[in-house]
């Protein structure tokens, strides 16, 4: 392993070195000492950015990308086969076998399909509401913001005790005033997906809101003075004045919020732990690549991910400008 | 109807926020003081329409008011429910009801702090939460000076090579990769082979390197005009010293944004210190400490409840201190796309 | 002149910055300053002893974790005279990344000398760690000691002994006898199941009974998610005399989609098509009402119904054991936590063993199953349950018809796949569920085979 990113770093440098000699030849001969100067001044002072860049950032995406298509196993690291596609055809008839792979697609599709209309809805309508200029506004936005600060491992534990099934779970106490037995929420197969959504949208929805409020803002108020002298109603100005304003920042919300939700991880593992009715894709990757060793296996899911959502974040680009 | 102040309010704003694309200009920041003004100005424009409608718009006001009151309850409700549950008893817990459920505990304030004094004496919270301080405050430095320097290296030198790195840069912001934490579990174990107490430098390592963070660097050095560099360095001073005395000194928004979001990152992180630390508990960070308590045997939820706002206060506290950092930082995440 | 000076600075800070990446990467970091976990480097202390380490899965504070502690002062009080010193670390089982799992991968990842000496394990994961070659083979370390325990408990690979019990539970079908009584079932009955044992037939049948009065004749815990399913179900697909993998672990083909098992699985899915079950009865339910006749379920619900639900059984309850296919054996379920010797890089096992021996000695079970309210592994031990009570039925369970899980170092993946199963079970038929999981549980073993 360490000899293949020493090789990677060999061929790093040579690029950089071709690079920098054809820029050499392309540049005026004018002043060359003081280029010489910069030159070892420059790449000193970038020298510690890139060293951790290369073994931080560069290394862990070409090593997953080669990964996956070896059988690397965490316990046997001098024992790597490359197996070319197989650790795919094993992922594809996982999926069609209705395997874990398959209910973790199918967990992650349900979470972003329902999270990301929530969430951006929620966050617009917020965002609206709170566009007033009037006493008390700001307070509204800190209550809307709030959940955002606190963070997702919090989070995850607080509504751990709201939704405990017995009496001193919040929701069951006020439901045990009904006479409704104890519900153990998040052991149903059927809802415990939907809980997780309920609160990633309340953890989530802040953070867009006040995005949304800063395009709102820009939005030239007095576009909405000239539609308002013209006559036009509020729904009228919301479909041609502020949709149309909202337009980039709506697409970078979209984008981001349906990236994340796909990353979704951190809350199922820490409510549920590794089950079927919970798994998500992330949290499948994770399980194969440190709980079952399976590093190989586990790039590849990576990589199928990383294709997935490029081309859906692709898509949504040219959809949404 | 509400919206009439609104859109007279608008001129002045818009001024102020200058005529481009200001992205990092915010509702919070937009200046209060003119709303004065603005109600003068409504108040000639639609002297003939404000008389009918004034009873609707109170009305609607009000609505406005029990509506956002409501909404605004239903969000904090779960942080009051902790926030109430950390002060009581198991016993008190057990027996709140209706409204009391999110009232701290009044009535008996001589417990009141108990399970905060529990997790701290007898859970040993403060311990991880040092450890978490201790790792944020050398990944904010860290982050600020390798990062600055990769970004004043690229905004103000001119070296063969220049563009092959901006490029590089450029790309890992656009490409979406997926979560790389096992390729890079297994480079800090098996190929660094950080092992006990230099564990943590595998935790905070990847917390100083943030391409992001170069670009941003990169784009506000560019805005320096270069008459400061050059003053500088006809005085004498080296290319280190005018970034940390002339350069750093004139960029001190991004550096308090750069600064906070990774205080915020590095606080919050909870899945990569456990996979590296976990044969470690003394090191451990503060957010996988809250796991322990979970698990301890006969803790009650109070105590869980107490060691989840000791976890959330300090960020709550970044947020109140560095509200304009932050809304900075919201608004150059918007360079992004 | 000072521009130099600068250059020096960035120089030495380049220079930081690589030296800690080589320093690393050459690996001394770990060993001149390592404070914390010393003890694992460190095979005597400065006294002369012999330290031996071993962890366990609880945190100090528990009422088990109290019991390890006793033992562990007792062995040490006991080996003084030999110089041979036991340090016991907790390592509380976490949810999300699970402590304990990780400390352990973590430190044997790190190679020689850090991974405890003796460390406790879930039973099914044995023949993982087994097969990575983390546990050592004790056959012969131990000799005939391994004949005091129950023979389903030692935990086995390939026919070699890694692992020793040290408590153990079994499982079986609760009834609340209010209920039995009202479909016309009696006492004597009951006895003569818990006796002699029952067949899938007699089971129906009661269960056709229970239906009659309107009440779910059992809930299996179908809705169970993770190894809880697996832990109270596996044991009908052997009770039907199949077997779920063959002996080495790995091969499923002729053995999942056996004839045998596959009745194991229809009388699971009769159940739910007769209508005796259902994945949507509450868990509950059992337990506080009076419309589920039986309830499938592990040791520890015996406290919880005597201390918390006791209202609910006036007139008795009890456990009555596994059902068996007409003319095979009987077999329910075991498995709980065990002791295993590491491969850590220290040749001489001998402390090791003697601890290990210690902690799973009759003096030593008695403590911590004092301490757990769980049945003891032990043979040697004298036992006073009656056998038609709660305790007793469970106890001639472990001793007379107890199988472990399968022994296979994809265990995971054997859990999550019967999972799968059960709740495919729900709508498909057992033929084309099974073909369909035979061949994924195979690829997933093939992918752990080296």
């Amino acid at each position: 392993m360490t000899t293949i990113a020493i090789i990677i770093l060999v061929v790093f440098v040579l690029v950089l070195a071709a690079l920098i000699c054809i820029d050499i030849v392309k540049a005026k001969r004018a002043n060359v000492q003081y280029h010489i100067k910069q030159c070892i001044a420059g790449y000193l002072m970038m020298a510690p950015a890139i060293v951790l860049a290369f073994i931080f950032v560069m290394l862990p995406i070409l090593f997953s990308l080669g990964y996956a298509f070896t059988d690397y196993h965490m316990y046997y690291p001098n024992d790597i086969h490359f197996t070319g596609f197989s650790n795919f055809t094993e992922l594809f008839e996982e999926i069609s076998n209705k395997g874990e792979l398959y209910m973790a697609i199918k967990n992650t599709a349900i979470f972003v399909v329902l999270v990301v209309p929530l969430q951006i809805g929620l966050a617009l309508f917020l965002a609206l509401f709170t566009n007033r200029k009037k006493r008390g506004v700001k307070v509204f936005k800190v209550c809307f913001f709030a959940p955002v600060v606190i963070s997702l491992t919090v989070t995850s534990f607080l509504w751990l005790q709201i939704l405990a099934p017995n009496e001193s779970g919040l929701l069951n106490s006020f439901l045990g005033n009904f006479g409704i037995g104890p519900i153990d929420f998040l052991a149903d197969r059927e809802t415990a997906m939907l809980w997780i959504v309920l609160l990633s949208a309340w953890q989530g929805c802040g953070y867009q809101m006040l995005i949304f409020s800063s395009g709102l803002t820009n939005i030239r108020d007095d576009l909405y003075e000239a539609a308002s002298l013209d006559g036009a109603r509020g729904w009228d100005k919301f479909v041609n004045i502020t949709v149309p304003g909202l337009k980039s920042t709506f697409l970078y919300i979209v984008i981001t919020v349906f990236v994340g939700a796909c990353r979704v991880m951190i809350q199922p593992m820490l409510m549920t732990g590794y089950e079927l009715h919970t798994v998500t894709l992330s949290y499948y990757m994770y399980q194969m690549g440190y709980g079952s060793k399976l590093i190989g296996l586990s790039s590849a899911v990576a990589l199928m991910m990383t294709i997935i959502i490029g081309l859906i974040t692709l898509v949504q680009r040219k959809v949404l400008k | 109807m509400t919206e009439i102040t609104t859109v007279t309010a608008a001129p002045d704003t818009e001024l102020e926020a200058s005529g481009e694309q200001n992205t990092t200009a915010m509702t919070e920041t937009a200046p209060a003081a003119a709303t004065g003004t603005q109600i003068q100005a409504s108040g000639e424009e639609y002297t003939m329409a404000k008389i009918p409608v004034s009873k609707k718009k109170i009305a609607l006001d009000t609505f406005w008011y029990i509506a956002g009151i409501v909404l605004s309850l239903i969000f904090v409700m779960p942080i009051l429910y902790m926030l109430a549950v950390s002060t009581k008893s198991q016993i008190a817990a057990d027996r709140a009801t209706g409204i009391a459920l999110f009232l701290p505990d009044f009535a008996n304030l001589g417990t009141f702090f108990d399970n905060y004094a529990k997790v701290f004496t007898e859970y040993g919270i403060w311990r991880n939460a040092l450890n978490s301080l201790a790792y944020a405050a050398v990944a904010i430095v860290l982050n600020i000076i390798v990062n600055g320097l990769a970004g004043y290296v690229l905004s103000k030198f001119d070296f063969p090579g220049k563009k092959f790195f901006t490029a590089i840069i450029i790309f890992l912001i656009i490409v979406p990769v997926e979560t790389s934490i096992i390729p890079m579990y297994t480079i800090v174990t098996q190929m660094l082979r950080l092992q006990g107490p230099m564990t943590v430098l595998g935790v905070i390592l990847p917390a100083v390197i943030n391409i992001f963070n170069i670009f941003l660097f990169m784009q506000f050095f560019e805005s320096i005009p270069k008459d400061y560099e050059e003053a500088a360095r006809i005085d004498g001073a080296g290319n280190l010293k005018i970034f940390f005395k002339v350069i750093l000194p004139l960029s001190k928004p991004i550096v308090a944004t750069v600064a906070v979001f990774c205080f915020i990152g590095v606080w919050n992180d909870y899945l990569w210190p456990m996979m590296l630390l976990t044969p470690y508990p003394d090191l451990m960070p503060i957010q996988s400490v809250l796991q322990t308590i979970q698990n301890i045997d006969g803790v009650t939820t109070g105590e869980i409840m107490a060691s989840l706002v000791v976890t959330s206060i300090p960020i709550f506290v970044i947020y109140i201190a560095a509200q304009k950092y932050i809304v900075q930082g919201f608004g150059s995440a918007g360079l992004k796309i | 002149m000072k521009k130099s000076k600068i250059f020096g600075i960035a120089a030495v800070l380049t220079a930081t910055t690589l030296s800690v990446g080589v320093l690393s990467a050459c690996g001394g970091g770990g060993n001149s300053v390592d404070g914390i976990r010393n003890d694992l480097e460190n095979r005597t202390d400065k006294y002369g002893n012999t330290l031996v380490t071993i962890m366990v899965h609880k945190d100090q504070s528990t009422k088990e974790g109290k019991a390890y502690q006793k033992c562990i002062d007792e062995f040490n009080n006991a080996y003084k005279s030999e110089n041979i010193k036991a340090q016991i670390s907790f390592v509380a089982q976490t949810s999300g990344v699970d402590k304990y799992e990780s400390t352990i991968s973590t430190l044997y990842g790190q190679g020689n000398g850090k991974l405890y000496d003796v460390i406790a394990f879930d039973a099914p994961k044995c023949a993982g760690y087994a097969s990575s070659n983390m546990f050592v083979d004790m056959t012969n370390l131990i000799g005939d000691y391994v004949d005091e325990f129950i023979p389903a408990s030692v935990n086995m690979y390939n026919g070699k002994v890694y692992g020793l019990p040290i408590q153990e539970s079994s499982a079986g079908f609760y009834y609340n006898m209010k209920v039995m009584k009202a479909a016309g079932i009696s006492e004597a009955e009951l006895d003569g199941y818990k006796t002699n044992g029952w067949t899938f037939d007699q089971f129906k049948a009661v269960c056709g009974k229970l239906k009659n009065k309107g009440k779910t004749a059992v809930d299996m815990q179908l809705y169970s998610t993770g190894e809880t399913s697996t832990y109270l179900l596996y044991p009908l697909g052997n009770a039907a005399g199949g077997e779920y993998v063959s002996s080495d672990g790995k091969t499923v083909t002729g053995y999942l989609d056996s004839a045998e098992t596959k009745a194991g699985f229809q009388f699971i899915k009769d159940c739910i098509s007769s209508g005796y079950t259902s994945y949507t009865v509450g868990s509950t339910e059992f337990l506080t009402g009076n419309t589920v006749g039986m309830y499938l379920s592990s040791g520890w619900t015996i406290p919880e119904i005597r201390d918390q639900y006791s209202s609910n059984f006036t007139e008795g309850w009890g456990i009555l054991p596994y059902p068996h296919a007409a003319g095979k054996d009987a077999v329910s379920a075991t498995g709980s936590w065990s002791f295993a010797i590491t491969n850590n890089g220290i040749g001489d096992k001998s402390a090791a063993v003697k601890l290990i021996k210690w902690m799973t000695s009759d003096e030593s079970a008695q403590t911590i199953t004092a301490a757990t309210g769980m049945l003891t592994a032990k043979r040697t031990m004298e036992v006073t349950y009656d056998a038609t009570s709660p305790e007793g039925v469970l106890y001639n369970q472990l001793v007379n018809t107890g199988k472990p899980r399968p022994s296979m170092s994809a265990y995971s993946d054997f859990s999550s796949e019967f999972n799968l199963i059960l709740t495919a079970l729900r709508d498909d038929s057992v033929e084309s569920v099974i073909s369909t999981h035979v061949t994924s549980l195979q690829t997933k073993i093939n992918r752990n085979d080296r």
